[in-house]
């Protein structure tokens, strides 16, 4: 029962339910700031931990398992009315609620669960403090209720009816019949706008009108009147019988309120494992190469006598397949694509927490949660996007007292915005707190032995290289280490993940204003469109999104500054990229000219030089094994479908990285 | 063989049951995730035996039992009830209702059949 396409389904579902669990705590937030009850949402989250605490239960998994059932005990306490919602009580859900997150995430990963003894013992505190009042069955009696009807409500129901009863809403029983064949549709009209107007206690399905009938008795609650009621649902076959309050007391007042009623609807989707997906790209992908080698075909067919008109069908069916190809690898890119906002939801919680943690009040603001990446791709950014966070409020916020002193409002802010642009999607990670100044980092860098102490570097002119010191290794501003760096976590980290991404990480700041970091991606590592080039013999393919020109150039344009290879293209002088020397192949011996990739990414250029251009074709970047995959240059391997076998795949992200080093800092490394 | 509606509304418990019943080789098991799809699916085939979660959404088990063993069609299936510890109150209300037994979340194999078992006895 425990095998992996098993855990497969808890992990789809657990997920699923801490998610929705989530939302609502956030909607319950709310709800309570502004002063409102929300029973519904309280349920929901009750129902939500329950279904997490079986389906832990049923998988055999301990702590989360004994955790999730604490939980739900506390939040029927909640429900039930026996323990109110308090300031204290929410932090409690938030915190264990993210606990149970991190349990789901160390089954996925067949890692140790996170010992519970702390949280249960949180709970247990606010168990303790508050005494549990005994139910009370005799407001029940204040009603004249069909006892039957009585004898099917569950103890929620039960207790949501009694507090109808201690509010003196008017309760009706609601009868509705319908036709077997359909009448999902019909219920769920009348629940869709029974929930608008009012509460539903309970729903009992009954005996139709005929034997192809079936009917449903609703009890439901509200402040409305019989009238106002019958008229705002509009079905004038469904009959609303007023439930009398025994004293003769029957509250008429019209008041305006209306209830709040459900929380969200549920969609229509369909749970997708993405690496199904992945698989069904890797499938484009051939099928892209097979689309190259009827274009050969065709090309060679047009040479031969007697072959022109084939050879024409040929090449207007490979044009038409790759048309056909184009849409369908765009329909599983859409599919694949997930909104950002599903991260920002987990990282405002873990904002809330942090700044609770160090003091600090922050003002999270989240813009662009709509915007799309690969759903593979948004689960390696978590992390560094958390840590970016954390940084920004443990280094970059100031103390409340110290920001009043700088005319800054106390609340500090912090931007958490992604945007799509071209083929990219930019994220950003901004604060309005203390900024960084480049003299320190010149000042640590060298404490910490990253720089030598002459290193010649100003603070004023330097500044972006200044600033690149703090993704190296071993360079950290504090000394503690806290929580966030407490698995010698810093900012290289960071970089290489956002690397691993194919992705590019810059940061601009200004001391006493702010930081702001901004990453670069690709929107999908899946098919990309690549230049196939030549150099020394052998091939390679660099992904066209870099590419912004290609020029033909001579080798008497090369200039050497510094040991480094530049030429001046319009102006900027461009550092250069031999494929040859990195490789270490021969280059092409005769030839004075040769071709320069110019690519670039955010505000940096390299010219790759290489001897010849071959082709522009889809790939798929098929990743190398373990080992190779950690050099930088190369970010994966593909075939070109035409016999030549594997081609190296150029990481232009890290060729760009390497070549803008000084050589100082380079041979730190 | 016999027909079994397991009415449930958690996706991975509900296909655990299912291939459970399933391995005892006698049973063909119908899922339905909530009261909803149960009232469809009951008019479908005959069934020997149904198995009901109590908490859920909309439609509760007690309510479903309710309907069941008041309509004539159906009243005399047995019913099993799945529920969790905490709610006895519950497990009380759906015996007093009509059901011959229930299983209490987190069940090994050996629990649900020997409630099967008993419930399909008296058949």
């Amino acid at each position: 029962m425990k095998s992996d396409r098993s855990i497969k389904d808890f992990l789809a579902e657990a997920e699923d339910i801490l998610e929705t669990a989530n939302q609502t705590m956030l909607s319950l937030e709310s709800e309570q700031a502004a002063g409102r009850s929300a029973p519904d949402l309280v349920n929901g989250l009750f129902r939500a931990i329950h279904s997490f605490k079986g389906l832990a239960g049923m998988f055999g998994l301990k702590a989360p398992s004994e955790l999730s059932h604490k939980l739900e005990f506390l939040l029927d306490e909640v429900r039930l009315g026996k323990t109110a919602l308090s300031r204290d009580v929410l932090d409690v859900l938030f915190e264990t609620v993210a606990l149970l997150g991190r349990h789901v995430q160390q089954v996925g990963n067949k890692e140790q669960p996170e010992d519970i003894a702390a949280a249960l013992d949180r709970i247990d505190g606010i168990l303790k403090a508050k005494p549990s009042t005994a139910a009370d069955r005799s407001i029940l009696d204040q009603i004249e209720i069909d006892r039957g009807l009585l004898q099917v409500l569950t103890e929620y129901e039960e207790y949501r009816l009694k507090e109808n009863i201690r509010e003196h809403k008017n309760l009706f029983t609601i009868k509705a019949l319908f036709e077997l064949t359909d009448f999902e549709k019909g219920i769920k009209n009348l629940n869709d706008v029974l929930k608008k107007n009012a509460e539903i206690i309970c729903t009992l399905p009954t005996a139709g009108a005929a034997a192809g009938g079936i009917g449903f008795t609703i009890v439901a609650g509200t402040a409305m009147g019989r009238d106002e009621l019958m008229s705002a649902i509009n079905m004038p076959k469904v009959s609303f019988d007023p439930i009398t309050y025994v004293e003769g007391r029957k509250v008429e007042e019209q008041r305006a309120v209306s209830e709040t009623g459900a929380i969200k609807s549920v969609s229509n989707t369909v749970r997708v494992d993405i690496y199904k997906l992945d698989g069904l790209m890797n499938v484009v992908g051939e099928m892209h190469l097979t689309k190259n080698i009827i274009g050969r075909i065709a090309r060679e067919l047009r040479s031969m006598h007697g072959f022109a008109g084939l050879s024409v069908d040929l090449h207007k069916a490979q044009r038409s397949l790759e048309r056909k190809l184009n849409d369908l690898q765009e329909g599983i890119l859409e599919v694949r694509m997930v909104p950002i906002g599903q991260i920002f939801t987990r990282l405002s919680q873990m904002v809330r927490k942090y700044a609770k943690e160090v003091g600090k009040e922050i003002d999270l603001h989240l813009s662009g949660e709509e915007t799309e990446l690969d759903k593979l791709m948004i689960e390696d950014l978590a992390d560094p996007l958390m840590h970016l966070i954390r940084n920004a409020i443990d280094h970059g916020i100031e103390l409340p007292e110290i920001r009043k002193q700088q005319g800054k409002p106390e609340h500090g802010v912090v931007k958490l915005a992604a945007f799509p642009k071209g083929n990219h999607v930019v994220i950003t990670v901004e604060d309005d707190g203390a900024g960084i100044e480049t003299k320190n980092i010149l000042a640590k860098a060298v404490q910490k032995a990253v720089l030598p102490s002459d290193h010649g570097l100003d603070p004023e002119t330097d500044r972006k290289e200044i600033l690149d010191i703090i993704f190296l290794p071993g360079f950290t501003t504090r000394e503690t280490v806290t929580e966030i760096s407490g698995r010698g976590v810093g900012l290289d980290v960071v970089k290489r993940n956002v690397s691993k991404l194919s992705g590019m990480i810059d940061i601009d700041t200004e001391t006493g204003m702010g930081t702001k970091f901004i990453i670069t991606l690709p929107i999908t590592l899946a098919i990309i469109k690549a230049l196939v080039v030549e150099a020394g013999g052998e091939v390679f393919a660099v992904p066209l999104s870099a590419v912004l020109e290609i020029i033909q150039a001579t080798h008497d344009q090369v200039e050497t500054v510094e040991t480094r290879e530049v030429m001046a293209i319009r102006g900027d002088t461009i550092p250069l990229y031999r494929l040859t020397k990195a490789f270490k192949l021969t280059p092409k011996p005769s030839s004075n000219s040769f071709y320069l990739i110019l690519v670039g990414l955010a505000e940096r250029r390299l010219g790759i030089m290489v001897d010849g251009l071959r082709d522009q074709q889809e790939i798929v970047i098929k990743p190398l094994g373990k080992r190779i995959s950690e050099i930088p240059g190369i970010a994966g391997a593909t075939e070109l479908g035409d016999r030549r076998g594997v081609v190296l795949v150029l990481d232009v992200e890290s060729l760009i990285e390497g070549a803008l080093k000084r050589s100082v800092v380079v041979s730190r490394q | 063989m016999k027909n079994v509606l397991i009415v449930e509304d958690s996706k991975a418990i509900r296909s655990m049951m299912r291939v459970s019943l399933e391995e005892m080789g006698e049973f063909f098991a119908v899922e339905a995730g909530n009261g909803f799809e149960a009232l469809k699916t009951l008019p479908t085939r005959r069934f020997n035996l149904i198995i009901t979660d109590i908490n859920m959404p909309d439609i509760n088990g007690l309510e479903l039992i309710s309907f069941v063993k008041s309509n004539a069609a159906y009243k005399d299936i047995p019913l099993i009830i799945v529920s969790t510890e905490k709610s006895e109150e519950d497990q009380k209300r759906g015996i007093a209702l009509g059901a011959t037994g229930y299983v209490v979340k987190p069940f090994k194999k050996e629990d649900l059949m020997a409630a099967v078992n008993k419930a399909l006895e008296g058949e």
